[in-house]
């Protein structure tokens, strides 16, 4: 019998990487994906600037000296404008994350103590609510050295003769001795840390790590799916019929198509973590055991819900259609194309529901947390819940015509 | 003309027959912006979510309390940040370990001492790295509130060194200086002020449903004519194409005809698209109803071009079929249809002008967002057919050539 199935099993495989095209999406087709989307993130990489547009109106030197305040926050990029309809322009036209303006009369107002606004100017089309708290931040800190430069010169006046023309000269002291009172760090520090096993400087930091393990999920859903969908074309020919003809137990056959699909699967993740860990760098972790958990996990539930589909629809471009709709979809909601931490609570929910949700969050534990094959237990025990699950309607509802 | 045109809208109605290119063209472009815009729609406004936080308050002075009710509790922030308060540091590891919160600050105790003693000190603040931005959000507005709250003390400070530098006031003094000019300065506000809300004013609330209706049409248009095409060898596999041979039917008519039914199909997607997204999702496609069909037209050539050229430079359906799909994606991704193009590095900016994608989105966008009409989108269709022409002549030059 063992033998029966293991043929079974190698035609199936052979089926499916004997299309060329089907490699493409297998492989290929992932590794481009994932390299694309790990050099841009929402809203970026650490490596990557946001490109911040910057219109100095300003008559004096402190428009300047903002400028080097806010270069100094890390993530973006500083770039020069020199007029303002086409820096607006440019916002528009998404070449600037925003742009920053600057007002004429912006040091002569700091220097009097009155009040001067800086604008930035957005597009409809950005989210920039990350950017305007570090814009204000470094806009609170010249306020508070301008602050410091009127009221002690106010108070050295009060007891020296301060001329006229050394006026401003001695504003601009002050003003300097009080932005020293930041370096090298704010007296009252903001000690940041994010709780992974590497250390990361930013903020904002998800390019390859966090793209490797939801797109390999993502394509192998579609792998799986697409091996199952080769079937309906096996259904169609009869070959599959066929096989009922030869002294096979209708078991035997049924779970040897499934175990194809499952080592398509797994061999497809393998290769892709092969690719993340040596080509991207993207460390898989230190609990090989439990990468293999949820791996196998993973593939199994999703085998599962191939053969289901399989199952379910009757012409193979019907298949191909659902395959490629239900893993780019389920994986949006699970949450292989964007951090989920910013979709809404309800969404959130959803994702619970879909099998993706459980090996991505498994992964990170290993990956980011840097935790070991205990803490992936309970990711583990859902996905095989959802496996026997599926796997059992499959065999239940399994079609041979 | 005529025979063009009837071999045209014979493909149409056969595509209109096939239920998996009904779920492929239009079911999935629906439920991919459906999606899209559900996710994304908090970003694009002014509390994009909110962050559930932990704090140990150590300290229970006046400043921490400041931070709390004041900073986290106030009106701005208070419907944003859902605050849990834990008794030690370890509850917040665990609990950011599980990521129930996003962050966890933590004051020290002795820490407003510090301050009104004109001491150092510090906040920490621990950050999920699942909830990296969301931590970030928080750090941001931590850091906000040591700025307000250095602001007296660097005043008062820098007056005093520098006057006792410049040797003004004794050292006795100093006690008194300090609560005079502390109570002097109260009410001084911060005088370099932000305007945040500048290009929002004068228009309407962007949609992320609006951003993904135009992202994902265009970039199922390329899905659209790819299918097309690849009826173009399923014709020849069942020898159709041979039986339109036999009719009184020229070569030039039978390609015309073919890329007519790939040009008529995509159309009639998008305006499907159009008209379903602007009934049901409540997408506004412009004022401009010339400007939307100019638009549309000439994306849609372009793709039919894109999709003429890949069947004349492809073998099989097979072929087509699985590099369509993926040129279409890519394209899609580069053109902007996912992720905004500003978040992209230099190179891939430059990549995704390559792209027909980037120039319809651009083009429709002029259209929604900044009230463009048929003058200000022509230099984005003129791009379009532009690059809907070169397509088209290499691709029907290269089917002649196998002989089509």
């Amino acid at each position: 019998m063992l033998k029966k199935n293991f043929y079974i099993v190698l035609h199936s495989l052979k089926i499916v990487f004997r299309d060329r095209g089907t490699l493409i999406w297998l492989i290929l087709m992932p590794i481009i994906w994932t390299t694309l989307i790990g050099t841009m993130s929402i809203p970026r990489s650490g490596n990557e600037k946001i490109p911040v547009g910057f219109l100095n109106r300003d008559k004096g030197i402190y428009g300047e000296t903002f400028k080097s305040t806010l270069e100094k926050e890390k993530g973006i990029e500083i770039i020069g404008e020199s007029d303002k309809a086409n820096m607006k322009d440019r916002v528009k036209k998404s070449e600037l994350f925003v742009g920053l303006l600057i007002p004429e009369n912006f040091s002569e107002n700091l220097m009097n103590g009155k009040s001067t606004t800086i604008e930035i100017l957005k597009s409809e089309k950005s989210f920039s609510y990350f950017l305007d708290e570090l814009i204000t931040k470094t806009a609170n800190r010249i306020s508070i050295d301008a602050l410091s430069a009127n009221f002690t010169l106010e108070k050295l006046r009060e007891r020296k003769i301060i001329p006229e023309e050394q006026k401003e000269k001695v504003w601009r002291e002050i003003f300097q001795k009080a932005d020293t009172s930041f370096e090298p760090t704010s007296p009252i520090r903001v000690e940041y840390n994010i709780l992974s096993v590497e250390k990361r400087d930013e903020n904002i930091p998800i390019g390859m790590n966090a793209s490797s393990p939801g797109f390999a999920v993502m394509f192998v859903m579609m792998g799986v799916l697409f091996a199952a969908a080769a079937m309906v074309g096996e259904r169609h020919d009869k070959t599959l019929a066929r096989l009922l003809t030869t002294p096979t137990r209708k078991f035997s056959i049924i779970s040897g198509k499934m175990f194809g699909f499952f080592l398509i699967g797994f061999i497809q993740f393998m290769i892709l973590i092969i690719f993340g860990q040596f080509i991207l760098r993207v460390n898989w972790g230190n609990s090989p055991i439990g990468v293999l958990l949820l791996t196998i996990s993973y593939v199994l539930s999703v085998t599962g819900i191939g053969t289901l589909l399989s199952v379910f629809v009757r012409t193979s471009a019907q298949a191909g259609a659902f395959a490629v709709l239900i893993s780019i979809v389920t994986s949006m909601f699970g949450g292989a194309w964007w951090p989920i931490e910013i979709v809404p609570k309800f969404m959130q929910n959803v994702a619970r529901f879909t099998p993706q949700y459980w090996a991505i969050n498994g992964f990170n534990k290993i990956i980011t947390r840097g935790f070991g094959t205990m803490a992936i237990l309970p990711n583990f025990y859902v996905l095989i819940i959802f496996s026997i699950v599926t796997l059992f309607f499959a065999v239940m509802l399994f079609k041979f015509e | 003309m005529r025979k063009m045109f009837l071999i045209g809208v014979k493909d149409v109605r056969i595509r209109a027959r096939d239920r998996a290119s009904f779920i492929m063209l239009l079911a999935m472009p629906l439920i991919l912006i459906l999606v899209l815009g559900m996710a994304f729609q908090p970003l694009w406004t002014d509390k994009p979510f909110t962050i559930n936080i932990a704090v140990l308050n150590e300290d229970e002075g006046e400043i921490s309390n400041i931070l709390i009710n004041d900073v986290f509790g106030s009106d701005e922030l208070k419907d944003m940040i859902k605050i849990s308060f834990v008794k030690s540091k370890e509850e917040i590891i665990k609990s950011i370990n599980k990521g129930e919160i996003a962050a966890g600050v933590v004051i020290e105790k002795g820490f407003s001492e510090s301050i009104v003693k004109g001491e150092n000190t510090k906040i920490n603040v621990y950050g999920d790295p699942e909830q990296t931005i969301k931590a970030g959000v928080v750090k941001n507005i931590v850091e906000s509130f040591t700025l307000e709250v250095l602001k007296r003390r660097i005043i008062v400070e820098t007056a005093l060194d520098f006057l006792h530098s410049e040797n003004l006031i004794q050292p006795s003094e100093i006690q008194n200086l300090i609560s005079t000019w502390l109570s002097e300065i109260e009410s001084k506000e911060n005088i370099v002020l932000v305007n945040k809300e500048t290009e929002k004013k004068d228009t309407k609330n962007p949609l992320a449903m609006e951003y993904y209706a135009v992202g994902m049409g265009i970039m199922y248009l390329l899905f659209a004519t790819n299918s097309g095409a690849e009826t173009i060898f399923t014709e020849k596999r069942i020898k159709t194409f041979d039986r339109i041979k036999v009719a009184p039917v020229s070569e030039k008519e039978i390609i015309g005809g073919k890329l007519f039914g790939i040009f008529l199909v995509a159309l009639l997607q998008f305006v499907i698209i159009i008209i379903f997204t602007s009934i049901f999702y409540r997408v506004r496609w412009g004022n401009s109803i010339p400007g939307i069909i100019l638009m549309t037209l000439s994306s849609v050539l372009a793709f039919s071009g894109l999709s003429t050229l890949l069947a004349s430079l492809t073998k099989s359906e097979e072929q087509i079929g699985n590099i369509g799909p993926a040129l279409s994606m890519i394209f899609g991704f580069l053109g902007g249809a996912m992720w905004p193009v500003y978040t992209f590095p230099g190179w891939m900016n430059i990549a995704s002008k390559l792209t027909p994608n980037r120039w319809a989105l651009d083009g429709f966008f002029n259209l929604m967002y900044d009230g463009g009409g048929v003058i200000s989108i022509l230099p984005y269709a003129l791009v379009l057919l532009g690059m809907a022409s070169i397509f088209f002549s290499i691709g029907v030059f290269r089917l002649k050539l196998k002989g089509v």
